[in-house]
C-alpha cells in the first residue's frame, strides 16, 4: 500500500470521527440530519478503501440517501407538534454523566484490545467460500453467499423488510410532507430526465450482481430512490396501502424466494439448494422479486396513504 | 498498523461516541441517529476485520453480513420513524 493511499485512511478514519461527533453534538435537529447524510457518504468512501465495493454502493444509497431522507420527512411532520418530544436537557448531575463517561471509555478500551489482540493468521470463511465458488450459481463471491450459501439469511431479511411496513402501516396513514418548491417545473422536469436512467441502472446493478458487485440492494434502493423523487416533484401519488396489487407486489419478493425454497426442497437436494445448472436463472428470478419489492418497500416505509379514512377502523384488513 | 486495523479502530471509536450521545441526548430522533451511527461503527469493525489478509481478496461472508445489516437498520430506522411521527400526531391531537 502507497504511502498516499494511507494517509487517505488515516484523514478519512479521522473525518469519520470528526464528523460523527458534530453529527451528534450538532445545536439543531436539521444540522444533525445534514451532517449525518455527509456522515454516509464518507462511510462510503471508507467501504471502497476497505474492498467492499457492494457496501459501498449500499452505503451511499441507504445510508446516505434514503435514511436521511426518512429523517428529513420526519422532522418536518415533527416540528409541528413537539410537545411529546420538545428537547429535554442534557442528562442532569455529575455522578450520571461520570458514570456514563466511564462506561464509554470502558467500553471503547474493551474493544480496543479486542481488536489488537485477535489472533494472528485470523480465522476467515474466505477459502471455503472461493473453493465452492464455481459451483454457486453466482460468481461474485458476496452474491454467491447473499443468494446461495447463506440464502436463509437474506429469505429472512426480506422477511423483516415486509414486516416493517405492515407493522409501519398498522399505525395509521404518515403522507409525505408535501414540498413547497418554487420552480416546481424545473423540478419536474429533471425528475422526468432521471426516471429512465434510475431504471436503467436498477436493471443493470441486478443483472451484473452475479458476477461483479451489486444486486438486489443496490438496485431496489435505486429504484426506491426513482419513486421517492416522483412522489416529491409531484408526479405521482403515494399508492394506496389498502389496494390489493400493492400488497401483492410488496410481498412478492418474500414470496418468489419461498416459492423457490418449497420448489428446490421438493425437487431438488434441500430447501435453497439449487440444482446444478439452474442456479443462475433461479437467483436471478430471486433478485429480480427482491428488487422490486425492496423498492417498493422503501417508499411505503417514506409515505403511505390509504384509501378509507385515517381512523382506527381497520376493517378485516386491519 | 495496517489500514484495516485503522479502520476497525476507527469503528470502535465511533461506537463508543454514539453510546454515549445515545445515553446522553434526550431527543428520540437524536438517539435515533446515535443508534443509526453505532451500528455503522460496528460494520466498519466487521468489515476491517474481513481485511486482515495483507493482499488477499477480502473475506465476503462478512460483507454479505454487513449488506443485510445495512438494510435491516434502514428499515427498523423507518419504523422507528413512523412510531416517532404517530407520537407527534397524538400530542398534536390528531387520531
Amino acid at each position: 500500500m502507497s504511502t498516499l493511499g494511507l494517509a487517505l485512511d488515516l484523514l478519512l478514519g479521522l473525518a469519520l470521527v470528526w464528523l460523527a461527533w458534530r453529527t451528534l453534538a450538532a445545536p439543531t435537529l436539521f444540522g444533525a440530519i445534514v451532517l449525518f447524510i455527509a456522515f454516509g457518504l464518507l462511510m462510503a468512501l471508507a467501504w471502497a478503501r476497505l474492498d467492499a465495493p457492494d457496501i459501498a454502493l449500499a452505503e451511499a444509497a441507504v445510508g446516505a440517501g434514503l435514511t436521511g431522507v426518512l429523517l428529513l420527512a420526519a422532522l418536518a411532520d415533527l416540528h409541528q407538534g413537539e410537545q411529546l418530544l420538545r428537547q429535554r436537557e442534557p442528562l442532569r448531575g455529575w455522578p450520571l454523566q461520570l458514570i456514563l463517561a466511564l462506561t464509554t471509555l470502558g467500553f471503547f478500551g474493551l474493544l480496543m484490545l479486542a481488536l489488537l489482540d485477535l489472533p494472528s493468521p485470523p480465522p476467515s470463511l474466505a477459502e471455503q467460500v472461493f473453493s465452492h465458488l464455481d459451483r454457486a450459481g453466482a460468481s461474485h463471491p458476496v452474491t454467491a453467499v447473499l443468494l446461495d450459501f447463506r440464502a436463509w439469511d437474506t429469505l429472512l431479511e426480506i422477511a423483516v423488510l415486509l414486516l416493517a411496513v405492515i407493522a409501519a402501516w398498522s399505525l395509521g396513514q404518515h403522507p409525505h410532507p408535501t414540498p413547497r418548491i418554487a420552480g416546481r417545473e424545473v423540478l419536474q422536469g429533471l425528475v422526468r430526465l432521471l426516471i429512465p436512467f434510475a431504471v436503467l441502472s436498477a436493471g443493470y446493478l441486478v443483472w451484473r450482481g452475479a458476477h461483479a458487485p451489486g444486486g438486489a440492494f443496490q438496485a431496489g434502493t435505486v429504484l426506491a430512490a426513482a419513486g421517492i423523487l416522483l412522489l416529491l416533484a409531484g408526479l405521482a401519488r403515494p399508492f394506496d396501502g389498502g389496494h390489493w396489487i400493492w400488497r401483492a407486489l410488496l410481498a412478492s419478493g418474500l414470496f418468489i424466494f419461498i416459492a423457490v425454497a418449497l420448489g428446490t426442497l421438493m425437487f431438488g437436494h434441500g430447501a435453497l439448494d439449487y440444482p446444478d445448472g439452474l442456479g443462475h436463472g433461479l437467483i436471478l428470478l430471486i433478485e429480480l422479486g427482491l428488487t422490486l419489492a425492496i423498492g417498493l418497500t422503501f417508499v411505503a416505509l417514506y409515505a403511505c396513504e390509504r384509501g378509507e379514512a385515517p381512523t382506527q377502523q381497520g376493517g378485516s384488513d386491519g | 498498523m495496517d489500514s484495516a486495523l485503522w479502520f476497525a479502530l476507527v469503528g470502535a471509536a465511533l461506537a463508543a461516541i454514539a453510546l454515549h450521545a445515545f445515553f446522553a441526548r434526550r431527543h428520540p430522533l437524536r438517539r435515533l441517529i446515535a443508534l443509526n451511527i453505532m451500528g455503522s461503527g460496528i460494520f466498519l469493525v466487521l468489515i476491517g476485520l474481513a481485511r486482515r489478509y495483507p493482499g488477499a481478496l477480502p473475506d465476503p461472508v462478512p460483507h454479505a453480513m454487513v449488506l443485510t445489516g445495512i438494510v435491516v437498520a434502514v428499515s427498523a430506522t423507518a419504523f422507528a420513524l413512523v412510531l416517532l411521527r404517530k407520537l407527534a400526531r397524538l400530542g398534536r391531537g390528531e387520531a
